[in-house]
């Protein structure tokens, strides 16, 4: 790179490594950096160093949290009976965004990816399973519907059988908005089997 | 630049920035490529779901020989498997497939037996109902022929004469099997006559017919350590596949829950 600073060099190239984050984008983010005042840089440090110091996994859910238990498990207000299981803590803030579920949370950490040499036990299965001691009623598995995600939800539904009364998947199919026509032949037929009663 | 309309298989994909996709496809035409797909984790992108692994797909993609990344700019499913997925053993099996394949092939050069045969050995895993992972040793058998080291699982390397019925010990410095004589109390492992004849037998069946068969726990795992074996002294890079170990693993806790 042709830089006539090396902090500025090493900046840009640190910016770079960020996902979604190219030379030329990393580029302005420095340029700004040195263009604004002094307390902008100080904040932006200090607070990426806050966050690696105090932003751990909650002992409970594996949300992430800056306590023991994160604020979810620790609700009053939460259905405990019902536990959704999630790939990562971003899906667990998707469904947190739509106000749409009252229940606990599971964050596995991952999928089940042979390709990559992730087995089941590099997740939080077996964590998962200490959870069911009798007051949970249904376990909702919500990983992605992808080749890995489904396998890892086959997976924790062989391990949870017997152990909760209801296992249940999070639907599959058409999104809202979409049109039958453009979908995939996977999509269509996953829709049709996962049909629910008109209510 | 150059486009290419081809068919293809999905290896492998890894995530892209926010909502792009890298992809490694097994093409009938020219081998293995990899190729971004712009936008495909986007819910209304035009790829939908048919850029996951295991995939049949027909491309479209502009091939530039100087790249590294080829550019995908269609795809659309041939081939769906809808039972292969969420089903745990299938999906091993067929990632094993995958992954004993990407270890194998190098570079661009088309292979249309292999192609075909992982087509078929797909097909046929999203159809099987009884016994699928003998598809898999289908696949491994005739695999390996294709790559020039077929097995001879019917008589002993050194002196000729039949193990189907006396069975073998697998020799690796000999790269195959050879009677319990010309063993010479060497050692190695022991596969029985009836594993050997089920090998054997496979080398000349029809792919439908590969999931038909019925093993008993011995001969399965006999079986097992025949390929892992034989892959092992001629192709040592190819194993050990982390696909196989999750549907062992699976077998194993399949087996103690019942």
């Amino acid at each position: 790179m042709d830089y006539s600073s090396k902090s500025l060099e090493d900046l840009v190239i640190a910016f770079s490594k960020l996902p979604g984050i190219g030379l030329k984008s990393a580029q302005r983010m420095a340029l700004h950096l040195l263009e604004a005042g002094k307390e902008e840089s100080e904040h932006l440090a200090q607070t990426i160093l806050a966050l690696k110091e105090n932003v751990r996994a909650c002992t409970i859910c594996f949300n992430l949290t800056e306590e023991e238990v994160c604020s979810i498990c620790r609700s009053a207000r939460r259905d405990k009976q019902i536990i959704c299981v999630v790939e990562e803590p971003k899906d667990l803030m998707a469904i947190e965004k739509t106000g749409g579920f009252t229940g606990l949370y599971h964050v596995l950490g991952g999928t089940i990816s042979p390709l990559d040499g992730v087995e089941a036990a590099d997740l939080t299965c077996r964590q998962l399973l200490d959870r069911l001691d009798g007051t949970v009623r249904e376990v909702i598995i919500a990983t992605n519907p992808t080749v890995e995600g489904e396998m890892t939800a086959a997976h924790l539904h062989d391990l949870m059988l017997g152990k909760v009364d209801r296992i249940t998947r999070i639907a599959r199919g058409i999104p809202f908005g979409g049109a039958l026509e453009f979908n995939d032949m996977v999509t269509v037929v996953k829709a049709l089997e996962g049909r629910s009663d008109y209510s | 630049m150059a486009i290419i309309k081809t068919e293809a298989v999905v290896l492998k994909g890894w995530k892209l920035g926010e909502t792009s996709k890298i992809l490694l496809l097994y093409t009938k035409d020219h081998g293995r490529v990899k190729a971004v797909a712009k936008g495909a984790r986007n819910p209304k992108s035009q790829f939908k779901g048919c850029l996951e692994p295991l995939s049949r797909i027909a491309v479209i993609y502009y091939d530039k020989p100087a790249r590294d990344l080829q550019l995908l700019t269609k795809a659309d499913l041939v081939t769906p498997h809808y039972h292969i997925i969420g089903d745990i053993a299938k999906t091993a099996l067929g990632l094993a497939t995958l992954e004993l394949l990407n270890k194998a092939v190098a570079g661009e050069e088309p292979f249309p037996q292999v192609y075909d045969l992982l087509c078929s050995t797909l097909e046929r895993l999203d159809r099987s109902e009884k016994f699928s992972e003998g598809i898999f040793w289908y696949f491994q058998n005739h695999f390996i022929e294709l790559l020039g080291y077929r097995p001879n699982w019917s008589a002993c390397l050194k002196c000729g004469a039949s193990l189907r019925d006396s069975g073998g010990m697998f020799h690796p410095s000999r790269g195959g099997l050879v009677c319990g004589q010309c063993a010479g109390g060497a050692g190695g492992a022991v596969i029985s006559g009836e594993a050997l004849e089920i090998l054997f037998w496979m080398q000349t069946c029809s792919i439908s017919e590969a999931c038909s068969i019925e093993p008993d726990p011995v001969q399965t795992a006999e079986i097992r350590r025949a390929f892992d074996l034989y892959f092992k002294t001629h192709l040592d890079y190819l194993r050990p596949l982390n696909s196989l170990k999750v549907f062992y693993e699976h077998e194993r806790s399949k087996t103690a829950r019942e």
